[in-house]
């Protein structure tokens, strides 16, 4: 894989992979960086090139996050830096930023990811289960509880209960 | 009253209604990536062209390592100095030859 297509695939998914990334560690540019070196140096691209992505981005970062404890430098980063997830957004009808990253870093991660891989990321439930040595139907039912609990904490109106 | 959804076991349906929170959630920009993308490209590069550069590094070894052994090969054999004890010269005069009459 030449120089040119890695520089389409960091335009076209790096801001989604270092969300992704965020959820484990501090230091999620340099575990997307990793990725794409470790993509480069493949002979033949992987079939599931998304997906794949996400995987490596994945114990990249939680590989990292280890090492973070194991100094004895972390400090909670993901909550800590929630307010840096999103841009802010300019659409008053629109949620916010701010509080929308904020109920997200309160879910439980294995929750987390899959929302974020799944609304940010584009993968399908059967693709983020391959992410995470999973089944499809674990990987749904954990995405509607994470939905449930963001709707409970951002007071958005359920669709399947409409309020009359 | 549960929050879980009636089918737990199987992914939504193609044609399901999406849910209005989710799609709120989706147009939440990510916050760019702070990725130095001259120095990824840069590695990019190098990490693409490590194989060539490994295969010249690797013929330059194998013909430095012919070319040394056909210089072994080639080398003449080494001089080999023998001291032998040779008798010292005769330094005395020789006897006068007996003159002969012809």
């Amino acid at each position: 894989m030449g120089p040119e297509q890695v520089a389409d695939l960091v335009d076209r998914y790096g801001a989604a992979l270092t969300l992704y990334a965020r959820q484990w560690c501090a230091c999620p540019e340099d575990v997307v960086q990793t990725a794409f070196l470790k993509l480069v140096r493949l002979r033949t691209p992987p079939d599931n090139l998304v997906p794949w992505l996400y995987r490596v981005v994945r114990n990249g970062a939680i590989d990292a996050s280890r090492a973070a404890h194991r100094r004895q430098k972390y400090e909670s980063a993901a909550a800590h830096e929630a307010s840096q997830w999103f841009v802010p957004s300019d659409d008053p009808t629109g949620l916010d930023a701010r509080q929308a990253a904020g109920a997200l870093s309160q879910l439980p991660t294995e929750t987390r990811e899959i929302i974020v891989a799944h609304l940010w990321g584009g993968l399908t439930f059967e693709q983020i289960a391959q992410t995470m040595d999973s089944s499809a139907a674990t990987c749904y039912r954990r995405y509607a509880a994470g939905l449930e609990a963001l709707r409970a904490q951002l007071g958005a109106v359920c669709p399947t209960n409409p309020t009359t | 009253m549960s929050h879980e959804p009636d089918n737990v076991n199987a992914t939504p349906p193609p044609g399901a209604m999406p849910d209005p929170l989710a799609e709120a959630l989706a147009r939440l920009e990510p916050a760019p990536a702070r990725l130095d993308r001259d120095a990824l490209l840069y590695a990019a590069g190098a990490e693409s062209r490590r194989s060539t550069i490994r295969l010249w590094q690797l013929t330059a070894g194998f013909l430095a390592a012919v070319g040394f052994m056909a210089g072994m090969a080639a080398k003449q054999p080494p001089i080999v100095y023998i001291d032998r004890d040779s008798p010292p010269a005769d330094v005395s005069p020789k006897p006068p030859a007996p003159a002969t009459n012809k």
